[in-house]
C-alpha cells in the first residue's frame, strides 16, 4: 500500500478513534447526568421522607393531626417523584417499590389516624353520644398506629436513604467508569499513534537512509550504486527512479569514456600527422627562406650591378659626347660638311647611349628603388604626369579626357613615372588628327582597371606583346622619338604594385592600355 | 683680380673640359687641379697654414676618387678650421639623392650634376662663375685666419 494511503488510513483511524471517543465520551457522560440526577431526585425523596418522619416524630410528641393534612401534597408528589424515578432506573425498582408501599402505608396510617382523632374529637365534643368503649377502641387503635407510624417512618427512610445509597453508588460507579474508560481510551490512542509513527518513522529513516547511502554512492564515483527497496509505495517508486537514472548516469558514463577513448587515439592520430606536417612545414619554409634569401641577394646583386653599370657608364660617354661636343666647336670650321655630319652623329650616339642608360637605371629601380606604399587619391600623380607633359600637349594640340580616378594604397612616383609613359604614348603615337586621350576607370571585383586610350595610330595585334619587351620598338626613330622602354617600365611598375597592364588596339583604330591595380595589396 | 678655382677630379677630361668651358666664358678664373684626394688635402692645408693668400675661393670637389671617396674629403675640408670657410660645390656625376643629401649634410655648399654635353658646361659655367665669382661675396683670406 502506498504512503500515501497508509497515512490516509491512519488518519482515518484516528479520526475513528477520536469519534469513538467521543460517542463513548458522551454516552457515558449522559449516564453519568442522569445517575446525578437519580441522586439528587433521591436527595429531594430523602428529604421529603424525612419531613414526613418529622412529622411523624411531631405526631408523636404533639399528638396532632393537623400537619397529616399538609403531608398530602408532599406525599402524592413523592409518589411521584417515585414513579418518575422507578420509570427511569429499573435498577432501584424493588427498593423504590417498597419505598411506595411504604409511603402508602404511611399515608393509609395519617388518613386512619386523622378519622380516628377527627372521631375521638367529635366524641369528645359530643359526651351523650358515643360509647367510651368505641373511644377506647379509638384511643387503642390510634396507639397502635401511632406506634406503627415511626416503624412505617423508619421504614420509609430506610428505604429512602436506600435509594439514596443506590443511587449515589451508581453514580459513582459511573463517574470512575468514566474516568477509566478516557483515560484508558487516551493511553490506548497515544500507544497507537506512538506504534503508528514509530513505524512509519523506521520505514521513512530506513529509506532515506537507503536513499542517502546510494546517493553519495553514486556522488563519489561508484555507478554501480543501487537502491535495494522493494516496497510498491512512493519510496519504492523513488528507489526504482533512483536506480534508473543510477542505470543512465552508468551507461552514460561508459559512452563518454568510449568516446574518450576514441577521442584520445584519434587526438593521437592527429598529434603524429600535425608533428609531420610541421616538420614537412618547417622543412618547406626553411627552403622558402632560403629562396626568397637568395632571390633578395641577387635581386639585390642585380641592382647594384644595374646602378653601377649605368653609373660607371656616364662618364666614358660623358667624355665622348662633350669632346666630340668641343671639337666640333673648336675645329667645326676646319671640317667639311662630312665631317661635321660625322661629328654630329657621334654625339647624337652618345646621347642616346645616355637615355638608354637612364632608362636601363630607371628600369632596374622600379622593385628595389621605389618607395613606399600609401593611400594615395591616383588623381594627384595624373595631374603631376600631365603636367609634365605640358609642353608635349601643348606641342601637339592634345586633349586630354578624364573622370576621377579612385584612391588606392601605391608607390607615388611610380604612378605618376606610370601615367606619364602612357599619356605621352598616347599623345606621341597620334594620326593625322590631334591626339584625344581619355582616362576613364572601371571598379572589378577585388580591383581597378584604369584605361589610357587614344585615337593615335594603334598596335597592330601581333605586336601587341612585343611592345612589352625592353628596347623594343616598332618605329624608326626618325617618325617617333623615345627610347622603348616606357611600356616595359610601365608593366613592371604594375606587376610590382601585384596588377597588370594589357593593350587593345587595331591599327588605325587607336589603342588603349588597361592599368589593372588590385585594391588592398601588400606590395611585392 | 682674378678668382682661384681649385678642382679635385681625378678625371684629367672633365678638369679639363671646365677649364676649357671657362674660358669661353671668358671669366678670369684661375684653375688648379689635384687628381688625389688625399694629396689635395695636405696641398691645401699646407697652403693655408704657409700662405692663406694662395688658397682657393671655391673648391669643385668630384664624388667619385679613389682611395679616399669624395665624401671624405668633403668631411675633412669641413673638419680643418683654416679651411672650413672655403665654399665647397660638388661636382660630380652621380644623380643619387642618397648622394645629394649627404653632401649636403657634410656641408657642401651646392651640388652640380656634370652635363653631358660641352654646350651645356659652357652654359653651366657661364651662370656658375657668375653666381660666385660675381654676385656672390667670398670670404676673405688675404690675411691669415686666427684661430676663433
Amino acid at each position: 500500500m502506498s504512503i500515501r494511503n497508509k497515512l490516509r488510513a491512519i488518519l482515518g483511524f484516528l479520526v475513528l478513534l477520536a469519534l469513538a471517543r467521543l460517542g463513548l465520551f458522551g454516552v457515558l457522560n449522559a449516564q453519568e447526568q442522569r445517575a446525578n440526577q437519580v441522586r439528587d431526585q433521591a436527595a429531594v425523596i430523602i428529604t421529603t421522607v424525612f419531613e414526613l418522619t418529622i412529622v411523624s416524630l411531631d405526631y408523636r410528641i404533639f399528638q396532632e393531626t393537623r400537619p397529616f393534612l399538609m403531608t398530602e401534597k408532599k406525599i402524592s408528589e413523592l409518589d411521584r417523584q417515585i414513579r418518575l424515578l422507578s420509570g427511569a432506573d429499573p435498577a432501584l425498582h424493588a427498593t423504590l417499590a417498597g419505598l411506595g408501599r411504604g409511603l402508602a402505608g404511611l399515608q393509609g396510617t395519617f388518613t386512619r389516624l386523622a378519622v380516628m382523632h377527627e372521631g375521638r374529637a367529635s366524641a369528645r365534643a359530643n359526651p351523650d353520644g358515643g360509647l367510651p368503649a368505641a373511644l377506647d377502641r379509638t384511643d387503642t387503635s390510634i396507639f397502635r398506629l401511632a406506634s406503627l407510624i415511626s416503624a412505617d417512618a423508619n421504614d420509609l427512610m430506610a428505604h429512602a436513604r436506600r435509594v439514596m445509597e443506590l443511587s449515589q453508588q451508581r453514580a459513582r460507579a459511573l463517574a470512575t467508569l468514566n474516568r477509566d474508560l478516557s483515560l484508558g481510551f487516551d493511553l490506548l490512542m497515544v500507544l497507537l499513534i506512538l506504534v503508528i509513527v514509530g513505524v512509519l518513522r523506521r520505514d521513512l529513516l530506513h529509506a532515506l537512509s537507503a536513499l542517502g547511502a546510494g546517493t553519495r554512492a553514486l556522488a563519489a564515483g561508484d555507478l554501480a550504486a543501487r537502491i535495494q527497496w522493494t516496497s510498491r509505495d512512493e519510496l519504492g517508486v523513488l528507489a526504482l527512479a533512483f536506480n534508473d537514472m543510477a542505470e543512465q548516469l552508468d551507461q552514460r558514463q561508459r559512452q563518454l569514456e568510449a568516446m574518450q577513448a576514441q577521442l584520445r587515439s584519434a587526438n593521437e592520430g592527429l598529434e603524429q600527422r600535425v608533428a609531420q606536417r610541421t616538420v614537412e612545414l618547417t622543412a618547406e619554409a626553411e627552403r622558402r627562406q632560403q629562396a626568397i634569401a637568395e632571390l633578395s641577394r641577387s635581386n639585390e646583386e642585380l641592382r647594384q650591378f644595374a646602378y653601377v653599370a649605368s653609373h660607371d657608364l656616364q662618364e666614358p660617354l660623358r667624355m665622348v659626347t662633350s669632346y666630340s661636343d668641343l671639337l666640333r666647336r673648336r675645329l667645326g670650321a676646319q671640317v667639311d660638311a662630312d665631317g661635321q655630319r660625322y661629328l654630329d652623329t657621334i654625339t647624337e650616339g652618345a646621347r642616346r647611349m645616355q637615355g638608354l642608360i637612364l632608362a636601363l637605371l630607371s628600369y632596374s629601380r622600379i622593385a628595389s628603388g621605389g618607395g613606399t606604399f600609401t593611400p594615395t587619391p591616383l588623381d594627384g600623380p595624373l595631374d603631376e604626369a600631365l603636367e609634365n607633359l605640358h609642353l608635349l600637349i601643348a606641342e601637339t594640340g592634345a586633349v586630354i579626357e578624364r573622370v576621377p580616378l579612385p584612391t588606392l594604397t601605391v608607390d607615388r612616383s611610380q604612378m605618376v613615372q606610370l601615367f606619364q609613359n602612357l599619356i605621352g604614348n598616347a599623345v606621341k603615337f597620334h594620326g593625322p588628327e590631334p591626339p584625344r586621350v581619355r582616362i576613364c576607370a572601371r571598379p572589378q571585383p577585388a580591383a581597378w582597371c584604369i584605361s589610357v586610350q587614344d585615337n593615335g595610330i594603334g598596335i597592330a595585334p601581333e605586336h601587341h606583346e612585343r611592345i612589352f619587351v625592353i628596347f623594343q620598338r616598332l618605329h624608326s626613330r626618325a617618325e617617333i622619338a623615345g627610347t622603348g622602354i616606357g611600356l616595359a617600365l610601365c608593366r613592371r611598375i604594375c606587376e610590382r604594385h601585384g596588377g597588370a597592364l594589357t593593350v587593345t588596339s587595331r591599327p588605325g583604330a587607336g589603342a588603349t592600355f588597361h592599368i589593372q591595380l588590385p585594391i588592398g595589396q601588400e606590395p611585392a | 683680380m682674378s678668382h682661384r678655382l681649385f678642382i679635385i677630379d681625378d678625371n684629367p677630361g672633365d678638369v679639363e673640359l671646365v677649364t676649357e668651358a671657362l674660358r669661353e666664358t671668358g671669366s678670369p678664373v684661375v684653375v688648379s687641379a689635384i687628381n688625389d684626394g688625399e694629396e689635395a688635402l695636405a696641398a691645401l692645408s699646407q697652403v693655408s697654414t704657409t700662405d692663406p693668400e694662395r688658397l682657393p675661393d671655391l673648391i669643385l670637389l668630384d664624388l667619385n676618387l679613389i682611395k679616399l671617396q669624395g665624401h671624405a674629403v668633403l668631411q675633412r675640408l669641413k673638419a680643418d678650421p683654416l679651411l672650413r670657410a672655403i665654399p665647397v660645390v660638388v661636382y660630380t656625376s652621380s644623380q643619387a639623392a642618397a648622394d645629394i643629401s649627404r653632401s649636403y649634410q657634410n656641408g657642401a655648399a651646392a651640388y652640380v650634376i656634370k652635363p653631358l654635353g660641352f654646350g651645356e658646361l659652357v652654359d653651366l659655367m657661364r651662370d656658375f662663375s657668375a653666381f660666385w665669382f660675381s654676385m656672390v661675396a667670398l670670404p676673405p683670406h688675404r690675411q691669415p685666419y686666427r684661430q676663433p
